[in-house]
């Protein structure tokens, strides 16, 4: 942890076990929502309702991260 | 059972998809992970993970519908991602498309880095499936759930592979939640010390539609005039020898204001027009206004100067500029997509873009023109994001960009800035002139005159001129400078004497 109470930017051992807890969002969790979602339509074919929603909910996290890393311009950055 | 449901038609198609996915899975998305990823250790930046993710939905959906048949849903959804990820590739590939050369982020495939490929493999996406939507006949999208074949199983199975190769992936570059892909990824390793996990995007921003490039348009409007505000310490005055205001018949504010010895002429611009006046600025002697519309697109006049005796250039505020030359008994309606007035006593010469690096994010308000030299100058004024002040040197010849710099203080001019945190980016050129190897440049903030000299590079005089109003534009005649504001006032002062300076012509 740095003086500021931050974790620290660079990798150390201790802080996986830290920040494991943390409430979910974010690219791996999407890709959990995509694998479960794959599997539910694989193995689990009566789930057609769940597996959709998930990949409804995976789009839209999609999205909202897109806009995250992007939201200082929305437009491609050219001259209008 | 209907044709629609025909087994020979329901598995031709759900063939084609099957291979169709398989082709998406196999290519672009095994390869980012296994061979981009693990092998040559690219990381995704947090973009590049939303298209990532998105071209991963879209073989989701393909997998929805050879389990459950094409329902409008599915169909739907694909669609919308597919949209979605073409303006994710665009806007993600314009960060980097007006670079030089080969310039790019990451890794190069078949010449083109990345994340261009997305925007052409989302494109595909669509056109494929519109056309196996083309092939479906009416009634086929009711069908329900059966149960896959085995390249159907084969293609759930890799694609379950690959979302696997991703999650490995993800966690170890980008973090469990709610750590978040990253701008500037380092090299993949599998090595946990190596991890860099960042919280870096979700840091406050503004929301912006079009950011860096949402620029306010220049004005004189708001400028604190007071000299003795302005960034440099106590400056000489230059006391005004008289103070007047323009009687010619000028519509519209002033722009700006030009000199020609020769013919003992102004030059004033307001808006779209360009006004020639004698040396009196007592009577004018023909005028037109510039049709500014249907080609390049001519905004605000700037800056104005004479090209030679019977030549003028007017530079709008966007660095976009028209050239006109004197032509009495010019052909009226030759010249009626150039001119909305006066179409028969100006020919256009040419109308095109001054472009430049270090101004590119600034507008301009000023143009001066050294004969001696072929060199035109502007001088750019500061914006809300952009705060420098610029000098750009063009070449006549092919009006193209021949050096720019940011005037430095002379070292014997005995200028000083006021203090800490203080700099000529404060000051707001709304007009220039050129006389003898020297470029004067008049700041509408602050009521301050930079004497620069261009070989040096440098502000070698300054001084401070009162009660100026909305200066627009400033031209040198003899021992005098000119300064006209935008409602018409006119102030003439002295020409300050700068050391170095080329002696004035003898008298004839």
């Amino acid at each position: 942890m740095d003086p500021a109470g931050l974790p620290a930017h660079h990798g150390e051992p201790w802080r996986l076990a830290a920040t494991c807890g943390m409430m979910p969002a974010v690219e791996m969790l999407n890709f959990v929502l995509i694998f479960v979602s794959a599997y539910l339509v694989w193995r689990r074919p009566e789930r057609e309702g769940l597996a959709f929603g998930l990949l409804v909910t995976s789009a839209l996290l999609t999205f909202a991260l897109f806009l995250v890393g992007t939201r200082t311009s929305i437009l491609p950055p050219f001259n209008y | 059972m209907d044709r629609a449901n025909a087994p020979g038609t329901r598995d031709g198609l759900s063939l084609v998809l099957a291979c169709a996915v398989l082709a998406l899975v196999l290519g672009p998305l095994a390869t980012s992970v296994f061979v981009l990823g693990f092998v040559h250790g690219d990381s995704p930046c947090v973009l590049c993970w939303a298209q990532r993710t998105a071209m991963v939905l879209v073989a989701l959906s393909g997998l929805f519908v050879l389990r459950y048949g094409p329902r409008p849903r599915y169909l739907g959804l694909a669609i919308l991602v597919a949209a979605g990820g073409i303006y994710m590739g665009v806007r993600h590939a314009a960060l980097h498309l007006a670079r030089d050369v080969g310039q790019g982020f990451s890794l190069e495939i078949l010449g083109a880095h990345t994340y261009t490929w997305s925007a052409f493999i989302f494109w595909v996406c669509i056109v494929t499936m519109a056309a196996l939507l083309m092939t479906l006949k009416d009634g086929q999208a009711t069908r329900t759930a059966r149960t896959p074949r085995p390249i159907e199983r084969a293609t759930m199975g890799l694609f379950l592979l690959v979302v696997a190769g991703n999650i490995v992936q993800a966690f170890a570059s980008t973090g469990p939640p709610p750590y978040m892909g990253q701008s500037d990824p380092i090299r993949f390793s599998f090595n946990p010390r190596h991890w860099a996990w960042s919280l870096e995007e979700w840091s406050p921003a503004p929301v912006s539609l079009r950011g860096r490039w949402s620029i306010e348009k220049p004005g004189l409007a708001s400028l604190p005039a007071d000299p003795d505000l302005g960034p440099l310490g106590p400056l000489p005055e230059l006391p005004v020898k008289r103070r007047t205001q323009l009687a010619l018949p000028v519509r519209g504010p002033v722009t700006d204001l030009a000199y020609e010895a020769a013919t003992d002429r102004f030059l004033l611009t307001t808006d779209h027009g360009i006004y020639l006046a004698d040396g009196s600025l007592g009577r004018l002697a023909r005028h037109t206004v510039v049709d500014p519309g249907f080609s390049v697109d001519l905004a605000r006049f700037g800056g104005a100067a004479f090209l030679d005796a019977h030549t003028v250039m007017a530079v709008s505020e966007n660095k976009s500029f028209v050239v006109l030359r004197e032509r009495d008994g010019a052909d009226a309606d030759a010249n009626y997509r150039y001119f909305l007035e006066s179409r028969d006593r100006f020919e256009e010469i040419a109308r095109s873009r001054l472009s430049t690096v270090r101004a590119r994010m600034m507008y301009v308000l000023s143009l001066a023109h050294d004969p001696s030299s072929g060199s035109l100058f502007t001088v750019s004024v500061p914006n809300r994001r952009t705060k420098r002040l610029v000098v750009s040197r063009f070449d006549r010849k092919d009006l193209t960009l021949s050096e720019e710099f940011l005037p430095a203080l002379d070292a014997g001019a005995g200028l000083a800035l006021r203090g800490e945190g203080r700099s000529l980016d404060e000051l707001y050129v709304s007009g220039a002139a050129f006389d003898r190897g020297r470029l004067y440049a008049l700041s509408a903030a602050y009521g301050t005159l930079l004497t620069i000299d261009p070989a040096k590079r440098a502000v070698v005089a300054a001084h401070a001129v009162r009660g100026l109003d909305r200066p627009a534009g400033v031209a040198v005649r003899g021992h005098e400078i000119y300064v006209v504001g935008e409602t018409g006032t006119l102030t003439v002062l002295d020409r300050p004497a700068a050391a170095g300076q080329i002696a004035d012509p003898a008298p004839r």
